[in-house]
């Protein structure tokens, strides 16, 4: 059935022409991953509710001068990030992108300890108490919906610019690329926010799938 | 008496701890080709590394399964207004 609204060529000139299945697959695509972002900057889910209706606003508004020196998608991204931005500072609610977080876990959620020593004679920095396969226990679905519950919950958890990557690479499925356009990110910084947050999604699933601790 | 594969010496095996630190490259496909093959190489001796690996492959499935939430979708009240003002803008232009 339906046309490829994943094409640019084909999704903007339908919206020009007012075709309202074209924008309701956008919204149904997009509307749940924008609201998220925006909760990275807002106080209340009413507000980010707020800035995504405006953010929808804009761009049947400016459709017809859309320009498409990016893709649709990162432009509606980017005046989300903005209207959140705004709204966000006048809420006396912002959080800098870069502000320190307060981690002090390793990298990659690793105690040290689990490592031999540098000066080890045989194996320095190879595992000392190597990790358990989660897939070796077999009375724990890793699909079950406590681990699900787990995963989300880990998430919220975590500080707001590590949440914003992994949502939008990992639930959202995005490429490096887009989320470091839409960011404004470099792709290193992009890879180590990334990499922390996926660091402690695994910590916090660890235990309950049988980690060693 | 041992014979080593000169390979063997003059390949340093990577190090678990640096491994750890560099899951999220690898599965980008960010290392430089002879990182990689390092990366490579150890993996298919290491198994703890191997399960990392593996961990973090299932920590970015089960997170994409989050997008499946009800909490995501539109509320049906707010996408037929947003479908209403779509079509409304365009019979007035």
């Amino acid at each position: 059935m339906g046309a490829n609204y994943d094409d640019d060529g084909v999704l903007v000139p339908a919206l020009c022409l007012g075709d309202a299945a074209a924008f309701e697959w956008m919204v149904d695509r997009y509307h749940g991953s924008l609201r998220r972002l925006a909760l990275n900057y807002v106080a209340t889910g009413a507000i980010a509710d707020e800035v995504v209706q405006e953010t929808w606003l804009a761009l049947i508004q400016g459709i017809d001068r859309f320009e498409r020196r990016s893709t649709l998608k990162t432009w509606l991204y980017r005046v989300l990030m903005n209207k959140a931005r705004t709204r966000g500072v006048r809420e006396q609610r912002t959080r800098p992108f870069s502000s320190l977080d307060g981690d002090d876990l390793t990298l990659s959620g690793f105690d040290p300890d689990r490592f031999r020593p540098a000066d080890d004679p045989e194996w320095p920095g190879h595992w000392a108490a190597p990790p358990t396969p989660w897939q070796e226990q077999p009375d724990r679905r890793l699909d079950a919906i406590d681990t699900l519950d787990r995963v989300r919950e880990a998430v919220a958890d975590l500080p707001p610019n590590q949440r914003q990557v992994l949502a939008l690479r990992d639930i959202d499925g995005w490429t490096s690329e887009e989320v470091c356009n839409v960011l404004g990110l470099s792709q290193t910084n992009q890879r180590v926010l990334l990499h922390r947050a996926r660091a402690k999604v695994r910590l916090a699933l660890d235990p309950a799938l049988g980690g060693a601790p | 008496m041992t014979v080593h594969d000169p390979a063997d010496l003059l390949e340093p095996d990577l190090p678990c701890n640096l491994f750890v630190e560099l899951v999220t490259d690898y599965l980008d496909g960010a290392l430089p080709v002879g990182q990689r093959a390092l990366v490579d190489a150890h993996l298919a001796i290491c198994t703890g590394c191997a399960t990392v690996l593996e961990q973090w492959r299932t920590v970015i499935a089960l997170a994409g399964r989050l997008g499946e939430d009800d909490i995501d979708r539109v509320d049906p009240v707010v996408r037929r207004a947003l479908v209403d003002a779509f079509s409304r803008l365009h019979r007035e232009m």
